[in-house]
């Protein structure tokens, strides 16, 4: 789930990295339920370190600023899957990795993800025009920088809670910018 | 990215490099080997096995499903059963039949391959030209599946996206439905264990009814037996008593009786003891045995 790391400066670009995220998450989520045990745990894990970082961004950058082009019902709703998400995968990370409760709350998950996704690119992410300040793009281009490797270790993972809140309070962090 | 070139899958249609059909063979999927009949009375008895055939909807199959064609941005995807004649739909995304007859489904031909099983345009494709589902009102034209395998190697049926457009399809896409494949795999033998470990203890229950019920039949039959010689020895101890007789005469008398009556000892015993303690009841005292 290593992701590039180049550098965004437009509103296209930012626009085709989130997108990028989405289309990357389709792709690995079904990829933890193939392996079972100390594997699946480990691809559970690097898949919520990425949605940590990827769901920074937007609560952040992303969502603040479409509300100046799109929908603020459309981003509201937005926000609250993904408080919904937190509290679906805080859930999961306190079951039984090969359960079938795990297996069953998992599938479900990945459907709201990709629900989630579809609607964010259409009501949000497309209404976007206007252009991303230099800050923003300093932050964005931070959060892509943090997207950028996989977790070794499960075990050395943090709770999906924690990793989300350590990422916003990075990418909040006014002495970087 | 592979280094492969672009390859014509059927008229008009080319994969890109990293695209492949994984399944091309341009047979229409009909095993010609002799053993045909025999691997497919095999496959069905499996499918009967997994007792899935006409169950109720199922969430778990329907979210997979959903999430298939959301993945692959297609309108339809079903998880199918083929049956000995037709094919059956344990969850159908986009399309409302339940069921089609074996003969024309894509997916009879579909779990004759061992992997997945890739239409990119089917009105091109000469395995599916002519199929009714392709010119007909369906319209089906890119049909992709993955052959849902038992571990014994029994195809039950597929995992299939189909679209009303031709299009390509990557080998990420590929080993994707693979997975979710995989999924509905796990999915039925979830539900297979569960009515393997059901039918187990729904037996074990029977087991100890049949075994409590047969030892109460014994029980009873002891009591009876038991209140028999009961009866059979008060009757002696009257017969005795009024004959002033010991114990062997008295018993003999009474199956002289019984012999004479064409009657059973223990009812002769329990005539000679009822008339007693009615005798009893009304003339305290008097000992007048009849048998």
């Amino acid at each position: 789930m290593t992701q590039q790391t180049q550098q965004v400066r437009s509103v296209e670009d930012v626009i085709e990295q989130l997108k990028h995220h989405h289309k990357t998450l389709k792709a690995s989520m079904p990829e933890v339920l193939k392996v079972h045990g100390a594997d699946r745990a480990r691809a559970f894990a690097n898949l919520c370190k990425f949605l940590a970082s990827h769901e920074a961004l937007e609560q952040v950058v992303i969502h603040p600023h479409a509300r100046q082009d799109a929908s603020a019902a459309a981003v509201a709703d937005r926000i609250k899957e993904e408080e919904e998400a937190t509290q679906v995968i805080t859930a999961m990370e306190g079951l039984e990795i090969d359960s079938e409760e795990f297996r069953e709350q998992y599938t479900a998950f990945m459907l709201d993800v990709v629900e989630h996704a579809e609607h964010e690119e259409h009501e949000e992410f497309d209404k976007i025009d206007h252009p991303f300040s230099d800050e923003e793009l300093s932050r964005i281009n931070l959060a892509i920088d943090m997207l950028g490797h996989d977790t070794a270790d499960p075990t050395a993972t943090a709770p999906f809670k924690v990793m989300l809140e350590a990422s916003i309070a990075a990418l909040e962090h006014d002495d970087l910018f | 990215m592979s280094t492969k070139q672009p390859r014509r899958i059927g008229p008009g249609v080319v994969l890109p490099p990293t695209a492949v059909s994984a399944t091309e063979s341009t047979s229409a999927g009909v095993d010609s080997a002799p053993d045909s009949q025999l691997v497919e009375a095999s496959r069905i008895a499996a499918v009967r096995r997994y007792d899935i055939l006409d169950t109720p909807p199922d969430g778990a199959f329907d979210r997979i499903t959903k999430l298939a064609a959301r993945l692959f941005d297609v309108p339809i995807s079903i998880v199918s059963i083929v049956d000995s004649d037709r094919i059956w739909f344990k969850s159908h995304h986009g399309i409302d039949a339940q069921q089609v007859e074996r003969s024309p489904g894509l997916c009879a031909s579909a779990i004759l391959h061992d992997d997945v099983y890739l239409i990119t345009d089917a009105t091109s494709d000469p395995r599916t030209l002519a199929n009714p589902l392709v010119a007909g009102e369906a319209g089906f034209r890119f049909y992709a599946a993955q052959p849902l395998t038992t571990a014994e190697g029994h195809n039950l049926g597929t995992l299939c996206v189909i679209d009303h457009k031709p299009r390509l399809i990557t080998t990420d896409e590929i080993e994707l439905l693979q997975t979710l494949g995989g999924i509905v795999m796990d999915e039925l033998e979830l539900r297979r264990s569960a009515r393997t470990l059901h039918t187990i203890e729904a037996e074990r229950s029977r087991g100890s009814r049949d075994e409590a019920a047969r030892l109460q039949t014994m029980a009873d039959t002891l009591q009876v037996g038991l209140e028999s010689s009961r009866q059979i020895g008060r009757a002696v101890g009257l017969l005795m008593a009024h004959y002033d007789i010991d114990a062997e005469a008295a018993f003999e008398k009474l199956r002289g009786h019984s012999q004479d009556l064409n009657m059973k000892v223990n009812t002769i015993a329990d005539g000679i003891v009822g008339h007693h303690n009615s005798r009893d009841r009304t003339n305290p005292g008097r000992s007048d045995i009849r048998p």
